[in-house]
């Protein structure tokens, strides 16, 4: 039994995330594909989640945005490396 | 056998007596009052080895003849415990007790009063001939009569029991009851059905409660050593799934964004003005019609008007009454119910716990409309009525209620009305006023006009005629929505206009309105019992606030229960149960003609919980490292604040010193390094709660302290003017009441007092002014400096 990659979560899962993180992450990528239809094709995957977390007109739920966060810190982290 | 010492007037004693049992003292009282203008009060005192337990009150009433004993339970007197002992479960042997016997959180006065009154009855009701009950006519009702005549006489006492079945305390009715309960009719029989029902309801819903919640906390102990009080029920389970699945589809949500075309008129800034698509779902097109739009005016190609009648409503209901109390006043389906039973002792109102949406057939309006027009307020109104309507007819809906009519004021003015009573009283009254009322008439106007081609509207409304909306008070509000006069091909002046970016919300949050209206929807719970359940989930710290949100163990709770037993919350599973209830009450067996019997319903549901139990048995393991994380995270999220004022970066959190054992709040940075060492003191006593709003004098965080007669709010900066000039009032009061008057004999000379100080309690420690003790907490803190982190 693996701990949730999400900082502070904590909870028991066989997989990367917990059900509910999980459900979040499935959200934030087909939610994705939308925002690109919206906004075009130039939006990329980290201005996308930077909205999702600092955009106050935006009302991301907040297991949404610890997953945003997550993901945020990984794509950092490759520009770092 | 405890030995009870029972001392009742000799002249109530005197044989042969009916013994009455009512639900309330209050409702006795009236009862009594109602039924013999001479009744008389008398009182018992009770006393158990040689100490008076309580001195129950009694009412001695002739009618037609006949010596009527009348008593009150309390409620319920008797309830369910576990027959054996140990904390396990499963557990199916049950057997009724006092429930002053039951539980030891009850006040040791309240049991007394409890005890004697159960005594009290005893020895009046086994003396008695005959017997009558008059609780309120429900299931609950219905309970409360026959289980205290069974638990308290034997079973045979039902045989020779009438039973008095009203709607309201009003005179004629009460009289009426009586009649038809002394008549041979089976209209003055208990009706067992109900009953059964009733017990039936009570034996699940304390199988379900007993063994579900201890499989939870069971389950918590023995994953982690540690207790925690935890419940579930079979209404308790699914209500708080649909919050909970509200809360996670919030939570996981990810808003889209889309487009709108804001447009403002030069001469009519205020009238929101709407593309004919809504929202534009991509950025490029509605760039397109904005360019096209773009410092252009309007031409209005068409008006279309609609005239729309609008049916009178039906009478109150207990939901609708719960919904509109909410949506009119903010008042909470638990107080709608509290301020209706309240009105309904009170015999201003029908029977409130009531799904009718009917008059009763014989209802004498002309009288109550008089009675009610007395009253400032309604008295035009109810002239207006009858100008208005040569017979008076009400509007009646559909829905019926086998046992009382709809809610509807009696000829009988409210002694007393203030706060929620006066308001609920008041929709009532205005609601049953509408129901005399002709059709509204709506008219709808819509204004569509051009923008080089692009389709946009103006919506607007005006009522036409009145109608029952001039007699619904609050309710007869409508929104100003009305439009100017506008003509077809008239330009309209664009004084400004933009492309605003805006997202999708997630589904609203339920409050407790909403969500008692999805229980009734599902049938979940009764229209009597659906309000207390929202109380007990909340009471449970399963959710809070308003709108409702699910706490971290009410969203654990939930998911323990969808994974390991999803029955417990399964709506189906409640719905099947309340069909059973169906069955007992009319005694039928679906797939056969015997009877279907209570203890048939036991065994089923018995059978039902078994499988669920058995399955949450085998997860206990994993049941109980989730509940545990629940209540982690839960005792995190109380104790952390907000984000720090000074670093900015930790979070200001509820710490308890380890040398001191004092509490404050700290910045979580403090434990990294020592980063950030802000503090504030806070009070040492009380119970501390967070609160969103912040200081109105500084914008610090504010806390609401549960201590002393009410709770108050602290704001941490303790510098603060408002919390500074609020211990200044505290010491002010304090002196104050040192130089008040003495008091003073009958014959002018003052009463001495003598200041006696009971052996062995200390003396008191010098005075120093909360100010001080507060600046004395916190130099003491900063001092020792040594704190750890309350987990």
């Amino acid at each position: 039994m693996n701990k949730c990659e999400i900082k502070n979560c904590e909870r028991d899962t066989e997989d990367k995330f917990c059900t509910h993180h999980q459900m979040s992450w499935e959200a934030i990528n087909s939610g994705f594909e939308e925002w690109q239809n919206a906004l075009g094709t130039d939006l990329t995957w980290e201005n996308y989640l930077i909205q999702l977390i600092e955009d106050d007109a935006v009302k991301t739920g907040d297991l949404a945005i610890d997953v945003a966060i997550f993901e945020l810190e990984k794509v950092s982290d490759k520009k770092f490396d | 056998m405890e030995q009870y010492l029972i001392d009742v007037p000799k002249y109530v004693q005197s044989k042969p007596y009916t013994f009455g049992i009512a639900e309330k003292p209050s409702a006795a009282k009236r009862l009594a009052q109602t039924l013999d203008v001479k009744a008389k009060e008398f009182s018992i005192k009770v006393t158990k080895k040689g100490t008076v337990l309580h001195i129950v009150k009694g009412w001695l009433i002739t009618k037609n003849k006949e010596r009527i004993v009348i008593l009150s339970a309390l409620g319920h007197l008797f309830t369910l415990v576990q027959d054996g002992s140990g904390w396990q479960y499963p557990v199916y042997d049950f057997k009724w007790v006092p429930i002053s016997q039951a539980s030891n959180k009850l006040d040791q006065k309240f049991n007394n009063r409890i005890e004697a009154t159960i005594e009290a009855i005893r020895q009046l009701a086994n003396s008695a001939e005959k017997y009558l009950v008059l609780t309120d006519y429900d299931e609950e009702g219905e309970v409360i009569g026959a289980l205290t005549l069974t638990q308290l006489v034997n079973n045979d006492a039902l045989n020779q029991t009438r039973r008095l079945k009203f709607s309201s305390f009003a005179k004629k009715e009460i009289n009426n009851a009586y009649d038809m309960a002394r008549s041979k009719s089976t209209a003055g029989e208990i009706n067992l059905g109900m009953y059964n029902r009733g017990l039936m309801r009570h034996y699940l819903d304390w199988l379900w409660g007993i063994n579900l919640s201890r499989a939870l906390m069971l389950s918590l102990k023995n994953y982690s050593g540690r207790y925690h009080t935890l419940s579930t029920g079979r209404v308790q389970g699914p209500t708080l799934s649909f919050v909970a699945k509200r809360q996670l589809e919030i939570d996981t949500y990810v808003p889209i964004p889309r487009f709108k075309i804001q447009i403002i008129l030069k001469k009519y800034p205020d009238l929101a003005v709407n593309h004919k698509k809504g929202f534009i779902d991509q950025l490029n097109p509605a760039e397109k019609v904005y360019s096209s739009i773009k410092g252009k005016d309007g031409l209005i190609e068409e008006i279309v008007k609609n005239k729309r009648k609008i049916s009178p409503p039906a009478p109150y209901n207990l939901s609708s009454l719960q919904s509109d109390a909410y949506r009119y006043h903010k008042i909470t389906p638990s107080n709608t119910l509290r301020a209706a039973e309240a009105l309904y002792l009170d015999a201003a109102i029908s029977y409130p716990r009531t799904s009718s949406e009917q008059y009763p057939p014989d209802m004498d309006h002309l009288e109550i409309l008089t009675k009610i027009g007395g009253r400032a307020g309604f008295k035009t109104i109810v002239k207006d009525i009858f100008t208005k309507n040569k017979k008076l007819v009400p509007k009646i809906g559909k829905k019926t209620d086998p046992a009382h009519p709809c809610i509807h004021p009696t000829d009988q003015l409210p002694t007393k009305l203030s706060g929620y009573n006066k308001k609920i009283y008041e929709l009532i009254v205005h609601r049953y006023f509408a129901t005399f009322g002709k059709d509204a008439v709506q008219e709808s106007n819509r204004v569509n006009f051009t923008i080089d081609k692009e389709e946009f509207y103006l919506q607007g409304s005006r009522l036409v005629t009145k109608g029952w909306r001039a007699w619904s008070g609050v309710q007869g509000n409508t929104a100003k929505t009305e439009l100017p006069k506008l003509k077809e091909g008239q330009t309209l002046a664009v004084s400004a206009s933009e492309l605003i970016k805006s997202f999708t919300q997630p589904a609203p949050q339920y409050n407790q309105s909403s969500l008692l209206k999805e229980m009734e929807n599902n049938e979940l719970g009764t229209k009597a019992t659906r309000s207390e359940i929202i109380q007990s989930i909340i009471n449970r710290k399963y959710m809070q606030g308003d709108p409702i949100h699910v706490t971290p163990i009410g969203m654990i709770v939930n998911e323990v229960l969808e994974n390991y037993s999803p029955q417990v919350i399964s709506v189906e599973l409640s719905r099947e149960l309340e069909r059973m209830g169906d069955l007992v009450e009319q005694g039928i067996n679906e797939n056969s003609d015997s009877i279907f019997s209570l203890s048939d319903a036991i065994v089923q549901g018995i059978l039902h919980l078994h499988r669920m139990l058995a399955d949450l048995k085998s997860n206990e393991q994993q049941m109980g490292s989730l509940i545990d994380h629940g209540l982690r995270t839960q005792r995190k999220q109380e104790l952390i604040i907000e984000t720090c004022n000074v670093c900015n970066e930790g979070n200001l959190k509820i710490i308890r010193s380890q040398s001191t054992g004092k509490r404050f709040v700290g910045c979580t940075l403090y434990f990294d390094n020592q980063r950030c060492t802000n503090t504030f003191p806070l009070p040492q006593r009380g119970r501390l709660e967070k609160t969103k709003d912040k200081c109105k004098a500084d914008g610090f965080p504010q806390l609401r302290v549960h201590g002393g007669k009410k709770p108050w709010l602290l704001c941490l900066n303790p510098e603060c003017p408002i919390r500074e000039e609020y211990l200044k009032n505290i010491e002010n009061r304090k002196k104050e009441s040192k130089k008040k008057a003495p008091a003073l004999k009958k014959d002018g000379s003052e009463i001495k007092i003598k200041k006696t100080r009971l052996k062995g309690k200390p003396k008191k420690k010098p005075s120093v002014s909360k100010k001080d003790q507060l600046e004395i907490k916190i130099k003491k803190t900063k001092l020792k400096g040594k704190v750890r982190s309350n987990k």
